[in-house]
C-alpha cells in the first residue's frame, strides 16, 4: 500500500518533468521548423525570381524582335539547372512564345493552366514551384516569363529536419526521464521513509522512532514537524501513564485502607456481638430460674421476670442474626454452579404458611447462577419469608417468584407478593440493617434480612432493588450473573 | 507534427493583379506585323528597339540634353508610322527625333540613318561620305550590310529579319548589345570601304 502510494509519487514527478520538457521541445521545434519552412520558401522564391529575371532579360530583344528561336535558345540554357523542370516565355497577350521543358512529353499545356491568373506571382503546389515574373520594356510589360522548379530536395531536408527533430526529442525525453527519475529520489525518497514510519507507528503504537533525511526544503520542514509531533505524542502518552499509575496506586491505596477500616469495624461488632452473648445468657439464664422458681414474686414481679426475660431473648436472636450478617461479609464465597429451581424447592419445604390463608404460589422456572449455594438459599429464604410475612394478612395471598428479564447474561429474579406492600419513599432504605417499616409487634423479624440479601447478592455481582405501593403488594428484585451454559 | 512539406494551394497560391499596361509597343512584333501591321510598321519598331541595343561613343553627342535623332535618306517609305512609332520615345534621356534628309553631307549628324532603297545606286559613295562618323547605318537594299552598310533588313518566311556587319560597326566604334546581335545574322562586309 505505501509501497504503491509512493510508487504513484514518483510517477507523478516523473511523468510531470517528461510533459513539460517533452512540451517545451515540441514547441521549439514547431517554432523553429515553422520560421525554418517560411525562410526556406522566401530564399526560393527570391532565388526563382532571380532567375527568371534574368531569363527574362535575355529573352528581351528575343521577344522584341518576335526571335522565337532565339528566345528558346536562351530558356535552353535553364538545362544546366536540373532543379527547373521547365520553362516559358509567353507574350504580352498571354501567347505562348517559346518554351523549355527538361522532360520533352510537354510541359506546355502546364504552363497554360498556371497562367490563368496574373501575370505575376507563385504558386507552390505538389513539390514544385510555379513562378512568373514579367518582362518590362520602357517600363511596359512586353512579356512574362514562367518558370517550374522542383522542391524534392526541399521536401527531403524538410523530412531530414523532422526524422532528425523526431530522434532529438526522443533523446532529449530519454535523458528527462533519466534525469528526472534520480532527481524524483530526493522528493519522494523522503516521503517513502516518512509513509513506511507513519505505518509502522499506526500498527506498533511505538513513538519512540524517528523520520530521517530531508533537507532544507518543504519536505525537511515535514519531517521535522513530524518528528516534532511524535515528541509531542509520546511526552503526552508517558504523562497520562503516569497520572493512570499514581491513579491506580491511590485507589490501591484506598482500597487497601478501607478494606483493613472494614474488616477492623467487622471484627469488632463480631466481637462485640459474641462478647454479648455470654452476660446476655447469664440474664436469660437467671430470669428463667426467677420464673420457674417464682414463689418469691408477686405478680408484678413475675411479669417484670417474664418482661426480661422475652428481651433476653429477643436481643439474644438480634445478635444472632448480627454474627449472621457479618459472617456473610466476612466469609469466603464457595463459587459452585447453582440451581435456584432446586434451591427454591428446598426452601419453600421448610416454609410454614398459615393453614388458615392458604397461598396462591405463582413459580416460574428459575435459571442456573454460580455463586455460594448457602448464601443464595438464605437469599430465598429471607425474600420468600419475607413476602409470606406480609401477605400474611391478605384475604387471598399470592405470591408469584420468577425470571423478570434475562440479558447480557443476568439473570432478574422477581419475588411479590399481594401483601401490606410500602411506600417507595422509604425503597431505599429497605436494604438497610435493621431498618424496618413496620413496627415490630405487627410483624415479627429483627430488620435484617433483606440488608442479608444486599450484601450477599453485591457479593456475587449483582443488584438488588424493590417496588411497591401500600396495600398494593411489593415486588423484591435481584440480579445475578447466569452460567453461561445454561444462559440460553 | 509537421510532417509534410507540400505546400498547399490555397495557402500559397498568390497572385498579383497587374494593371496590364494596353498601351504596349502598338507596332511590336511579329504577332503584331500578323495582325496586319505592315512591313514598315515592323521596321519602323525595329529603328526604335536598335537605338535601345546601340552604344555610341561619348563624343556623338555634344551636349547631354541633345536628342537621339533617327534619320531618313532619299525617298521616305515611312510615311507617318515612323514618327508615330517615336512620339514621345526616350532612350536614356534622349528624346528620339526623325529627320529627314536629301543630302548624305547632313546625314552625319544623325545616330541611326535609314537609307532608303531609292539610294541603292549611290550606297558606296554614301558609306564613304559617313567614314569617321558614329552613325548607325540601317538599309533595306539587297545584300544591304554585305556591301557595307551595318545593319540590313531582309524578310525571311514573311518575318522582318536583318543582317550584321560586324566590321562595319566596329568601324563606326559603336557597339552592338550581345542581344541584338545573337538575333542578327552576322556577315562578313565583301566590299568594305576606305578600308
Amino acid at each position: 500500500m505505501a509501497s504503491f502510494r509512493g510508487g504513484s509519487v514518483k510517477a507523478k514527478l516523473i511523468l510531470a518533468s517528461i510533459l513539460s520538457s517533452g512540451a517545451a521541445l515540441l514547441v521549439v521545434g514547431a517554432v523553429i521548423s515553422s520560421f525554418d519552412l517560411i525562410a526556406l520558401r522566401k530564399t526560393l522564391v527570391r532565388r526563382m525570381s532571380v532567375q527568371a529575371d534574368i531569363v527574362g532579360a535575355n529573352c528581351l530583344s528575343a521577344l522584341l524582335f518576335s526571335d522565337a528561336k532565339s528566345a528558346e535558345a536562351t530558356l535552353g540554357a535553364l538545362k544546366a539547372d536540373p532543379r527547373i523542370l521547365a520553362a516559358g516565355l509567353y507574350t504580352a497577350d498571354r501567347r505562348l512564345f517559346a518554351a523549355y521543358s527538361r522532360d520533352p512529353s510537354g510541359a506546355a499545356p502546364l504552363l497554360e493552366n498556371v497562367l490563368s491568373g496574373a501575370d505575376e506571382g507563385f504558386l507552390l503546389h505538389h513539390d514544385r514551384l510555379l513562378l512568373s515574373r514579367k518582362i518590362l520594356f520602357d517600363r511596359n510589360p512586353i512579356g512574362i516569363v514562367l518558370m517550374i522548379s522542383d522542391l524534392r530536395d526541399i521536401s527531403a531536408a524538410m523530412t531530414r529536419d523532422v526524422v532528425i527533430f523526431a530522434s532529438v526529442l526522443a533523446g532529449s525525453l530519454l535523458l528527462a526521464l533519466v534525469i528526472s527519475s534520480r532527481l524524483q529520489r530526493d522528493i519522494s525518497q523522503p516521503l517513502l521513509d516518512l509513509a513506511e514510519i507513519a505505518r509502522r507507528i499506526s500498527q506498533q503504537k511505538d513513538y519512540s522512532v524517528r523520520a530521517s533525511g530531508g533537507g532544507r526544503d518543504e519536505i525537511g520542514a515535514l519531517v521535522t514537524a513530524f518528528n516534532e509531533m511524535l515528541g509531542e505524542i509520546r511526552q503526552q502518552e508517558s504523562a497520562l501513564r503516569a497520572a493512570h499509575d499514581g491513579l491506580e496506586r491511590r485507589v490501591a491505596e484506598r482500597t487497601a485502607q478501607l478494606q483493613a477500616a472494614n474488616s477492623e469495624l467487622e471484627a469488632f461488632s463480631y466481637s462485640v456481638s459474641h462478647d454479648l452473648r455470654a452476660p446476655l445468657r447469664h440474664i436469660a439464664g437467671f430470669a428463667e430460674m426467677l420464673e420457674a422458681d417464682g414463689n418469691g414474686l408477686g405478680a408484678d414481679g413475675r411479669r417484670y421476670v417474664q418482661k426480661i426475660s422475652h428481651a433476653a431473648t429477643r436481643m439474644g436472636q438480634l445478635i444472632d442474626d448480627l454474627l449472621v450478617f457479618s459472617r456473610m461479609g466476612r466469609a469466603q464465597l464457595q463459587a459452585a454452579s447453582v440451581s435456584l429451581d432446586d434451591l427454591l424447592t428446598d426452601v419453600l419445604k421448610e416454609a410454614q404458611p398459615d393453614v388458615k390463608r392458604p397461598i396462591d404460589w405463582q413459580i416460574g422456572p428459575l435459571p442456573r447462577v454460580r455463586g455460594d449455594q448457602a448464601m443464595l438459599r438464605l437469599v430465598l429464604a429471607n425474600l420468600v419469608s419475607n413476602a409470606m410475612k406480609y401477605s400474611g394478612k391478605s384475604e387471598h395471598p399470592r405470591i408469584e417468584i420468577g425470571v423478570a428479564s434475562l440479558e447480557n447474561r443476568e439473570a432478574v429474579i422477581c419475588v411479590r407478593d399481594n401483601g401490606v406492600g410500602f411506600d417507595m419513599a422509604y425503597a431505599s432504605k429497605l436494604f438497610g440493617v435493621f431498618q424496618r417499616l413496620h413496627r415490630a409487634d405487627e410483624f415479627e423479624g429483627t430488620g435484617i434480612g433483606l440488608a442479608n440479601v444486599r450484601r450477599i447478592i453485591h457479593r456475587h455481582g449483582g443488584r438488588t432493588w424493590a417496588e411497591g405501593q401500600p396495600g398494593q403488594g411489593a415486588a423484591f428484585y435481584f440480579s445475578l450473573p447466569v452460567e453461561p451454559e445454561t444462559a440460553t | 507534427m509537421v510532417t509534410t512539406v507540400r505546400f498547399r494551394l490555397e495557402v500559397l497560391a498568390v497572385f498579383l493583379i497587374v494593371a496590364c499596361g494596353v498601351a504596349v509597343v502598338r507596332t511590336w512584333g511579329d504577332e503584331a506585323s500578323r495582325a496586319g501591321l505592315s512591313d514598315y510598321q515592323v521596321k519602323a519598331a525595329y529603328l526604335y528597339y536598335f537605338s535601345t541595343f546601340v552604344d555610341w561613343p561619348a563624343e556623338t553627342f555634344s551636349r547631354s540634353g541633345d536628342p537621339l535623332i533617327i534619320g531618313v535618306l532619299g525617298e521616305d517609305p515611312f510615311g507617318k508610322v515612323l514618327d508615330e512609332t517615336i512620339q514621345g520615345k526616350t532612350v536614356n534621356a534622349r528624346r528620339l527625333i526623325v529627320k529627314r534628309f536629301q543630302s548624305i553631307k547632313d546625314a552625319r549628324e544623325s545616330q541611326i540613318l535609314f537609307i532608303s532603297s531609292s539610294e541603292e545606286e549611290h550606297l558606296a559613295n554614301i558609306f564613304k561620305a559617313l567614314e569617321g562618323s558614329t552613325v548607325l547605318t540601317v538599309g533595306e537594299a539587297e545584300r544591304f550590310a554585305s556591301r557595307g552598310g551595318q545593319i540590313g533588313f531582309r524578310t525571311e518566311d514573311r518575318k522582318v529579319r536583318f543582317d550584321i556587319n560586324v566590321a562595319a560597326v566596329g568601324h563606326a566604334r559603336l557597339r552592338i548589345s550581345a542581344q541584338l546581335m545573337k538575333l542578327g545574322r552576322i556577315v562578313e562586309g565583301s566590299e568594305r570601304q576606305g578600308g
